[in-house]
């Protein structure tokens, strides 16, 4: 096999420089490395990428391109690849970290393959960098996190009356127990100890109930990374409801919950989650108060199912309509006077980055349905 | 029947709002009797008894004003 760095003449100079031309005019990066992982050929994409001179690094190892730990573990690679023959990389290719002259890394993916008939082996490596593509999909995951925060901000605006409702209410018997704890001690009357203590208990019950919805309020909106953790489907539920009930009272819908007791944990974003849930209750209330439906219940349903855990939303209404079927889970599509469109493609996208599909079916008993399966930990993601 | 003191007629859904009234009322020394809905109060209340009412608005099933 020839060697197209090497000197060559007679009749294999001309194919020896068409193939220097072909090697420089490639975009990739060409790397050609002996069974010792010393370098032979190192084209123009090569030393534009890393910025080293062919000169440079022929003869050096070629784990000078890539940064620790693989710098370290590459000649044991190749002496366990050339002992077994179990190819790893070879003809396979794969996304890798890449390492140039002045230290920095950058993401790459890298093709291999063997120089057939070549005894010692020879390998060829083509490179290519990916950093840009790699940045591109950051910055879109980025936007798709802003976003969906942003509609976790609209979606709280739209609660606000019943949030309100919920933290009114612990205030007001705060209000109400301090007066009467005024009262009875401004009595003349012998005091009666177990009033004021109940009093005082109840005012500290209160004061904590209000803050805990506004903990989890807080927690709702918050602009954080996203997070996915293992999480007990059950207590995920339980958060949810102080929320969604609130909601729910405020328009005067009951909410059912139909919730399995131990159900496995996920791996899952508590917020994002609740997130969904929340906008599929929304619709499910939406949709109940449009069409005067009775009755004014919505069932959220958890259940276990063999590949984890099925959640559901099921309102009485109608359902969807058939013409607006194809459409439901398409961005800026929607049925409601003042909806954006985005709440269940936000959501689908989120029960997706969960390992799930969020879909539609009618309810055999009539009604809208929307459900998704989050699979269990431990089970592998599809 | 006439000397009855007249009665505050609490109807509340949320149970520390109606606890707290109940035991307002009784400190100012007026009888009171509470309710946890409108429907309650319509089938369980003496209307022999008069009296004045406090309502919660926001209430599931039967508002306040509804009420």
């Amino acid at each position: 096999m020839f060697d197209p760095t090497a000197a060559s003449d007679g009749s294999n100079a001309s194919s020896s420089q068409e193939l220097r031309a072909l090697l420089d005019a490639a975009v990739d990066a060409v790397v050609v490395i002996d069974a010792r992982g010393r370098v032979e050929t190192f084209n123009r994409a090569a030393e534009q990428m890393f910025g080293f001179t062919a000169s440079e690094v022929h003869g050096q190892n070629v784990c000078v391109l890539m940064p620790e730990p693989v710098r370290s573990a590459h000649d044991d690679y190749l002496r366990r690849y050339l002992a077994t023959g179990q190819a790893k990389i070879i003809g396979i290719g794969r996304e890798i970290q890449a390492r140039r002259r002045d230290g920095s890394v950058f993401p790459a993916s890298l093709a291999v393959g063997q120089v057939a008939g070549a005894d010692p082996p020879r390998f060829v490596g083509f490179i290519c960098d990916i950093s840009a593509r790699v940045a591109a999909e950051r910055a879109a995951a980025q936007a798709q996190d802003r976003l969906t925060h942003v509609a976790r901000l609209s979606t709280m605006g739209e609660m606000a009356a019943g949030i309100a409702h919920e933290i009114n209410q612990p205030l007001a018997a705060i209000t109400t127990y301090a007066q009467a704890c005024q009262r009875l001690l401004d009595r003349d009357k012998p005091l009666d100890v177990a009033e004021i203590r109940e009093s005082v208990v109840q005012i500290s019950r209160q004061a904590l109930r209000a803050g805990e919805v506004i903990r989890r309020l807080r927690t709702f909106v918050a602009n954080r990374e996203v997070r996915r953790q293992p999480l007990g489907c059950n207590r995920l539920l339980e958060d949810l409801v102080t929320l969604a009930r609130a909601d729910l009272r405020a328009h005067d819908v009951d909410l059912r919950l139909d919730v399995q007791p131990h159900l496995p944990d996920v791996m899952a974003d508590a917020v994002q989650l609740q997130q969904v849930l929340i906008n599929l209750l929304r619709n499910a209330v939406d949709s109940t108060l449009q069409h005067g439906v009775v009755p004014r219940e919505i069932v959220l349903r958890a259940v276990s199912v063999p590949d984890g855990v099925e959640i559901s939303v099921r309102d009485h209404g109608p359902g969807v309509a058939p013409e607006a079927l194809s459409r439901l889970f398409t961005p800026f599509f929607t049925t409601k006077p003042q909806g954006t469109g985005l709440g269940l493609a936000i959501s689908r996208t989120i029960v997706q980055a969960h390992g799930g599909r969020l879909a539609y079916r009618e309810h055999p008993g009539g009604g809208a349905c929307f459900h998704f399966t989050l699979p269990a930990m431990g089970m592998d993601e599809p | 029947m006439k000397d009855q003191p007249a009665t505050v007629f609490i109807v509340a859904d949320d149970e520390a709002v109606r606890g707290s009234l109940r035991l307002l009322m009784k400190a100012l020394g007026l009888p009171a009797q509470a309710f946890a809905s409108g429907q309650q109060f319509l089938t369980g209340f003496d209307p022999r008894r008069g009296g004045c009412l406090v309502l919660d608005i926001r209430m599931p099933g039967m508002s306040g004003l509804e009420l």
